[in-house]
């Protein structure tokens, strides 16, 4: 935990973002929506300033 | 996951519809079900697995996995369609309630398709809704993966303690306590999907110098990617040799003939093991000796010659100060000896005091003396303790690599008379491994060399990100790309120290908690469960001697694991992990024959435990495992919160069958019912 919490916080929120993402497919052979949703994760937080 | 009720509608044996409600209370958490052998224990677990993954996860003990429709249905049927077999599981995860229901019609059976999967969840209003991916929904509420390990036979699960099993415990390890969740997101980040998506981004909008070198670092980072593989498949394959060595090893054991000198291999190889891990620990103290107080022992001729230095000065009357400068300064002040002679400038008295002051101190200089001689003889103290030290070690060291060539030695000797044994069969399973063994080494050689690329491989990457980052885009859209490309390289990296922090953690934690139990449930206090890195169980004495384990240790060892990994699993989802809602979950461990082979005392001590396995357990048993303590043993434990019996239905008993019963809690419960067909009924016991 002491690693994550040392992250810079965008990165924790993404990486948070990612495994709640991931959870839900992983079991699942097919992988493209979970491609497209992490594409959009990182998007979502690092848009142009 | 707390199990609500399952009902079963003409599925197999248990015609019509028939249900069970499980015990879910915290204090009487285990629900029983007698039954004797034959009448459809094995077919109420296959349900389990059925209703939750479908055919493919029935048990290889289920026979006719293609038949799921209850005979007489299958008889009665006047429309395919509408005869079907039905399986319904209510239960909780977390604060979902989840009804999961299979059904298979006779048209679909006739054709062997799957079935139709149906999943509701419970809303927050209370309303049961379609999830919007119902297979997902289910395969992440109950991973494939693990389902064996929670829905299983106890005269099948000593597996999991065996040599073979070892890939599956690893798999269900990982996917229970969440780090094959972090493994997956590392693998979908590092895609060519999502980075490699956004590395195109960002070489398309970056200018051309910086585009090359971007190239560059890609092409670095797929070296390291494809020798880190070479790495990890060349110790697959010494893992693999390892394994079919020890395959070796038990049929050499079994071979009477040269069972002894086997049996003394394996305890020289284990020492020598020992001895090398012990080297290697006394050679990484030395580095660490000579690291932290090398200066001590390297320093001695130095530490000396400021002790004679020192004594010279205190011989010399140099040292400490004999006077002090604010003394001399007070009567230059005053112009006033203590001898009462005047001090006046100029006087030749006062040119006499003052020349006194190149040789006083002031109350500084005398207490750093006393410092420097504390220093120097901390500093010789020291040293001599780093001496002794380091002697101990090499002495050690020394004397441990003696003892391993010697092992060694004997452990040729045993190799070159088992090579030249008459008897062929051992002969040929020793080429097979000495070949192994070399090809191990060859491995190891392999993997030396891909390890002494990776320290420069590392340094271009670092190089190559530095004068990427040093270069600013003009572009907006290169700047963004630039970022989301760091972003993810953050994520990944941040995700493999949690990987690999949470793996170093895991094993000891495991193994802790197979101790709690393990020992008591075979009734034998000085045994000890060991997990080693690939995941594989032994059992040792408190001495550190190796038991050799029979099919009810195996099976007594399997059931505290599986018991194991469900605590871990729950303690997962309490404590706040980066997994926290994510990972880990309570499960239910739902067995059909819990007690196997074991005896009856290790039954007794078996049963004991029992509830301790997981916050609910459902235990389906005979009454040969459950007379002879086991009953008693649960009355004392309270925590029994259901009772079900089987009772099986034919057209006509004879002789003992016809009046056979079995006794739970003083109630005498007929086992066989005479009846117009064959079929099993579920019973509760009040």
């Amino acid at each position: 935990m002491q690693i994550f919490l040392k992250a810079d916080p965008v990165v924790q929120k993404v990486v948070r973002e990612c495994l709640k993402e991931e959870r839900q497919v992983m079991n699942m052979i097919r992988r493209d929506s979970i491609h497209v949703n992490l594409v959009n994760i990182i998007k979502a937080h690092t848009k142009a300033k | 996951m707390i199990l609500e009720k399952l009902t079963l509608e003409n599925f197999r044996q248990f015609y019509g519809r028939q249900e069970i409600v499980f015990s879910g209370y915290k204090d009487r958490n285990v629900t029983v079900i007698h039954a004797e052998n034959g009448f459809g224990k094995t077919t109420l677990l296959n349900a389990f697995l059925w209703v939750l993954h479908g055919s493919k996860f029935l048990t290889g003990d289920f026979e006719q996995k293609e038949r799921l429709i209850n005979e007489k249905a299958v008889r009665d049927a006047t429309n395919p369609n509408a005869t079907v077999a039905k399986v319904e599981l209510i239960f909780t995860s977390g604060d979902k309630k989840v009804v999961v229901t299979r059904t298979i019609s006779l048209a679909q059976q006739n054709v062997n398709d799957e079935g139709d999967l149906s999943v509701r969840v419970k809303n927050p209003l209370g309303q049961f809704t379609q999830p919007a991916n119902e297979l997902q929904e289910i395969r992440s509420l109950v991973p494939p993966g693990i389902a064996n390990f929670l829905f299983f036979n106890g005269e099948n699960i000593d597996k999991y303690a065996t040599e073979g099993a070892s890939d599956s415990v690893s798999a269900a390890i990982r996917n229970m306590m969440g780090l094959e969740l972090i493994q997956r997101t590392i693998d979908d980040l590092e895609h060519q999907n999502v980075r490699g998506k956004f590395v195109k981004e960002l070489s398309d909008n970056a200018s051309e110098e910086k585009s090359g070198l971007i190239r560059q670092r890609e092409e670095a980072l797929a070296n390291r990617k494809s020798t880190l593989e070479q790495i990890a498949k060349a110790q697959g394959e010494i893992t693999a040799c390892e394994k079919e060595i020890r395959v070796i090893n038990d049929k050499l054991e079994a071979n009477l003939s040269v069972a002894n000198m086997q049996k003394q291999r394996t305890e020289l190889e284990s020492q020598a093991k020992a001895l090398r891990e012990k080297i290697e620990g006394l050679t990484e103290s030395l580095a660490k000796l000579i690291n932290e107080d090398g200066y001590s022992i390297v320093g001695s001729s130095l530490i000396a010659t400021s002790r004679q230095m020192m004594d010279q000065w205190r011989k010399d009357g140099q040292i400490p100060a004999q006077v002090l400068d604010t003394f001399l300064n007070d009567l230059l002040k005053a112009e006033k000896c203590i001898c009462q002679r005047d001090l006046q400038p100029g006087s030749p008295h006062r040119h006499a005091v003052e020349s006194l002051l190149q040789f006083a101190g002031d109350q500084l200089f005398n207490t750093a003396v006393g410092a420097l001689d504390q220093s120097i003889g901390h500093l010789d103290a020291s040293s001599d303790k780093a001496r002794a030290k380091l002697k101990e070690i090499r002495t050690q060291r020394a004397e441990s690599m003696t003892t391993l060539k010697r092992t060694n030695e004997q452990i040729e000797e045993i190799r070159q008379a088992l090579g030249n044994q008459n008897d062929n069969s051992v002969r040929e399973l020793e080429d097979r491994r000495n070949n192994l063994n070399i090809s191990r080494d060859e491995y190891l050689v392999q993997i030396g060399k891909f390890r002494e690329r990776l320290p420069l491989i590392e340094k271009t990457i670092a190089e190559l990100q530095a004068e990427i980052e040093a270069l600013t885009d003009d572009e907006e859209a290169a700047r963004t790309a630039q970022r989301q490309v760091k972003v993810i390289d953050d994520c990944i990296e941040l995700l493999k120290q949690i990987l690999t922090a949470e793996t170093a953690e895991l094993i000891p934690a495991l193994e802790a908690e197979i101790n709690k139990h393990f020992a008591q449930s075979i009734n034998q206090v000085n045994y000890l469960a060991k997990i080693d890195d690939n995941f594989r169980i032994n059992v040792v004495k408190s001495s550190g001697e190796v038991v050799a384990r029979n099919q009810a240790l195996r099976q007594a060892l399997s059931l505290c694991f599986i018991g194991s990994l469900i605590e871990l699993s729950r303690r997962r989802a309490e404590v706040p992990t980066i997994l926290q809602g994510l990972a880990g979950t309570v499960y239910p461990v739902v067995m059909d024959s819990p007690f196997g082979a074991m005896d009856t005392e290790t039954r007794k001590a078996t049963a004991r435990i029992m509830p301790e396995l997981a916050n609910q357990v459902v235990a389906m048993i005979s009454s040969s495992q459950y007379e002879g303590g086991v009953d008693e043993v649960f009355k004392q434990t309270h925590k029994i919160g259901k009772r079900y019996y089987l009772r099986y239905h034919n057209t006509q008993f004879t002789g003992e069958r016809a009046s056979r019963s079995m006794t739970i809690d003083g109630q005498n419960l007929q086992l066989f019912k005479e009846d117009t067909f064959e079929h099993t009924q579920i019973i509760e016991i009040s």
